[in-house]
């Protein structure tokens, strides 16, 4: 990889040491550095892109006025809808060099959204997703990956940037077209080295259209693929891991030999992973991460909470953009400190979390957050409870004759829950239909009704609870 | 022709304070008063099944549903007879595929939208035609498979990925001296022009309400009548047949032969208003007006360098759209920044007619296609919006 980017301008190495030996610093030397960088940013995006100042003119703020990041929540709140209507013009950098410019879109569950890297960000998003590959699945530059993406529609409309092809064919093809100087080309070539070489990453189809469950031939077909290719990660959508784990169970199959179950798109919740840890040989591991940041915080060897990358992003958890104590759900904020071409600030990302109210007995020193889903797949109650994906997952896989489900808050306080029933198993939906509605909380009304699969969204992602008082959350 | 715009509720329509630029009309058409209150007319009114029962209702509402059957006949120059009532244009070919005797050896092209393509493409007897960047089909390789023989030669009128014009009375007279049939796909060309189907010469020509102001779930196959005779129904159920014994059944006279079931009463219904309100405005004038859309739209989009037009460059050769590429940027980029920022609604992606991008070696493209309502202030909204947007690039 070195000799790869030498032939670019890639920091990519001075970067990823520089990330691992920040690992080491105390939580007060990390959040200095944070906050220089945080400081800088600021000051940065309110020079130099409209979005950000015009918040600080309509909020008579200077960069000054932030002193410390007890001042945060006085930095007005980014959100998606303002990005998509200024993008890209009035949310990037005046200053920013455009020929380094790449855009990235998100396959979001609710809205896609669009952003834009520089060079310097890529880097970073290189070197980040090697350092939380490393920190949490043990791998290392040269092993096998492995991934199933989200299912996307190709047919009708035509999807780029998904088929890849390989190293050799494309470097024919700059011989032939005497590309050999090309900034794109050798970029391009680049990045197929490190997917297909370095990373030997192995891409396997999605289940597709059919939903959550496909035939056991095809599930056999994972399996088989795991076998041959005995990735040191696996990371794929949380129901695609838990189908294959189900399978192995079902079929009775030794586990398959992955060293590191991740989860791509959305968490799993806890009982989920047992169920994954059991199916598979190594550990269920987890990071947080999107395509328009990259990783942004990852586990470590305790698996309870994902320890934030100080060095790269400032992460806050707020209710009514005040900060939560540790411990109390809230929206996740996110500021991107990489991204000087698309400045991110106090990004309302649509998570919901909390923070690790103890340190880690791990040894390292950044704070724990722990993503509880999507805010709006969370459900409010009329007393103020939150049910959170996490917690509404874990319910329903405990319920007997559930395999799998989808909780849809049609109006508020009146459930339609479908149900896939467990092959072979015994359902009673009009016992379950009065337990999710007791669970629920008072005056919830719940229509139960069963189906052979859950269906996934636009995105290729699946949502399993879909809520309609989620801003109650404030 | 009139200012139409404010016919049309939709474009009332505020987002964030914005106006809306709908400029994908291909896809679907904005609906005016005049359907809206015919369908609620209906429903206030109207309400019964068709065909069956003897009492009041069930008579306006079986006249109305004739009756849009004679003025969606008129609209076309077409016998009521000829008029068959479907989902919708995709409907109309499979019941042509399905419904029509000794079809063996058919011919279509590249340039099709999958619903023209999928019914007929992938037989053992058919022929796929290519076409050019322009549209325009390999006239050698269609009259050698011509000279081969083939029972039915399938094409669209008007592509509605390219927006390229078919010569229809052309292509059917050399069909027809090869001895085949003729199945028009005029789901892009009824809504934008005067059409003939006499004149034409075509056997077949299916056709959708919803892109012409009508509402969705409703379409047509006009085919001519003693090819419907000839043809079985492809759905058996109530109301095409004279009588029914437990031996055997007697079929109606087409067109009812082919619609089994209760139709989308309201649809027809709303879609009779929709020809109505065209009618009134004129065909020749609602071309007029689209040609010029077109030929501005392709003068304005062709003076930036990072935009690349697809299809032909003659607006003449055009009808209802423009597609194109944006340098640096995936089509579905620039249709979400189009949406996010200005509210102006285009389409992107392979307009299903993934074959003709792939064929032709095109990446997705985005696609504004024009109405009776757009004007030329939309055009150049579009342009100034993606003027910039290739700023940035």
């Amino acid at each position: 990889m070195p000799a790869v980017a030498h032939l670019t301008h890639s920091r990519f190495w001075p970067l990823y040491r520089g990330m691992r030996r920040f690992e080491h610093l105390s939580l007060d030397e990390q959040r200095a550095v944070q906050w220089l960088h945080f400081a800088d940013l600021l000051r940065h995006a309110v020079e130099h892109v409209p979005l950000h100042k015009q918040h600080f003119a309509d909020a008579g703020l200077t960069p000054d006025n932030i002193q410390s990041f007890d001042d945060l929540p006085r930095v007005p709140i980014t959100t998606k809808a303002q990005i998509q209507r200024q993008f890209p013009d009035g949310v990037t950098a005046s200053n920013s060099d455009k020929a380094n410019w790449q855009y990235v879109s998100t396959r979001g569950t609710a809205n896609r959204l669009m952003a834009i890297h520089d060079f310097a960000k890529r880097d970073a998003v290189r070197a980040t997703a090697v350092r939380a590959s490393h920190l949490s699945g043990d791998y290392r530059l040269g092993k096998v990956s492995a991934e199933i993406p989200p299912n996307i529609c190709n047919i009708v409309c035509g999807d780029e940037g998904q088929e890849l092809e390989g190293v050799l064919p494309h470097v024919w093809t700059m011989v032939k077209n005497k590309k050999f100087r090309d900034r794109q080309s050798i970029s391009d070539l680049r990045g197929l080295i490190e997917r297909g070489w370095i990373f030997r990453r192995r891409t396997y189809p999605p289940f597709g259209g059919q939903g959550t469950h496909i035939p056991d031939d095809r599930l056999d077909d994972y399996v088989a693929r795991l076998r041959r290719d005995r990735p040191t990660i696996l990371k794929a959508l949380p129901t695609y891991l838990l189908q294959i784990a189900r399978h192995v169970q079902r079929k009775n199959l030794p586990p398959l030999p992955v060293h590191a179950v991740k989860p791509m798109g959305s968490s799993v919740s806890p009982k989920m992973r047992t169920l994954i840890e059991t199916s598979f040989t190594g550990h269920y591991r987890e990071d947080y991460g999107s395509a328009e940041f990259g990783d942004m915080a990852c586990d470590c060897p305790q698996r309870d909470g994902l320890h934030v990358f100080m060095d790269l992003f400032v992460i806050e958890v707020v209710k009514d953009n005040k900060p939560v104590p540790p411990g109390t759900l809230g929206k996740v904020l996110i500021t991107d400190l990489t991204n000087r071409a698309m400045p991110m600030i106090r990004y309302e990302i649509g998570d919901v979390g909390r923070f690790a109210p103890e340190p880690c007995t791990c040894g390292r020193a950044s704070p724990r957050v722990y993503i509880e889903g999507r805010l709006q797949d969370t459900v409010i109650d009329d007393e103020g409870n939150a049910y959170t994906n996490d917690m509404l997952m874990d319910y329903f896989y405990d319920q007997p004759g559930v395999d799998d489900f989808q909780l849809i808050e049609k109006r508020p306080r009146r459930f339609e829950l479908l149900v896939v029933p467990t092959p072979g198993g015994q359902l009673d939906l009009e016992s379950l239909t009065r337990r999710v509605a007791e669970f629920l909380g008072r005056s919830a009304q719940v229509q139960c009704f069963t189906a052979k699969s859950i269906r996934p969204e636009e995105s290729g992602k699946f949502r399993f609870v879909k809520s309609c008082t989620f801003d109650r959350l404030g | 022709m009139r200012d139409t715009r404010d016919d049309f509720p939709l474009l009332k329509r505020r987002i964030d304070g914005h106006r809306l630029v709908y400029l994908d009309s291909a896809a679907t058409s904005l609906k005016p008063q005049a359907v809206i209150d015919a369908v609620t007319r209906f429903y206030t009114h109207h309400t019964a099944n068709v065909h069956r029962a003897v009492h009041t209702l069930a008579e306006e509402a079986t006249e109305l549903y004739e009756d849009a059957r004679r003025s969606l006949a008129r609209f076309i120059h077409a016998h009521e007879n000829e008029i068959v009532f479907t989902r919708g244009s995709t409907e109309s070919i499979n019941l042509v595929r399905h419904g029509m005797p000794g079809l063996r050896r058919t011919l279509t092209t590249t340039l099709e939208h999958h619903s023209n393509l999928l019914p007929w493409g992938y037989e053992e007897q058919s022929t796929v035609v290519s076409v050019d960047r322009n549209g325009q089909f390999d006239m050698q390789a269609l009259e050698a498979a011509l000279k081969q023989g083939v029972d039915l030669v399938a094409f669209s009128h008007v592509s509605n990925a390219l927006g390229t014009v078919q010569p229809v009375k052309e292509l059917t007279a050399k069909a027809h001296a090869a001895g085949a049939l003729v199945l028009l796909d005029a789901a892009q060309s009824v809504p934008h022009m005067p059409v003939n189907v006499k004149d034409l010469g075509v056997d077949f020509m299916v056709f959708s309400a919803h892109k012409m102001l009508g509402p969705g779930g409703v379409g047509a196959l006009y085919g001519k009548i003693d090819l419907l005779e000839r043809m079985g129904p492809w759905q058996l159920g109530g109301h095409i047949v004279d009588g029914v014994h437990l031996e055997d059944y007697d079929l109606q006279e087409p067109p009812h032969r082919f619609e089994a079931g209760t139709p989308a009463i309201e649809a027809v219904i709303g879609w009779g208003a929709a020809v109505e309100y065209l009618s009134d405005l004129g065909m020749s004038q609602v071309r007029t007006h689209d040609l010029e859309l077109v030929a501005y739209a392709l003068q304005q989009l062709a003076k930036m360098p990072s935009i690349t037009l697809l299809g032909p460059t003659d607006p003449e050769r055009r009808c209802g759209s423009v597609s194109f590429h944006v340098k640096g940027l995936e089509a579905h980029g620039v249709a979400r920044m189009l949406s996010n920022r200005s509210n102006i609604l285009v389409r992107s992606g392979f307009h299903c007619a993934q074959p003709l991008h792939e064929s032709l070696g095109l990446l997705p493209s985005v696609r504004a296609s024009f109405y009776i309502y757009n004007t030329r202030e939309d055009i150049d909204a579009l342009c100034e919006a993606l003027k910039a947007i290739v700023t940035f690039l």
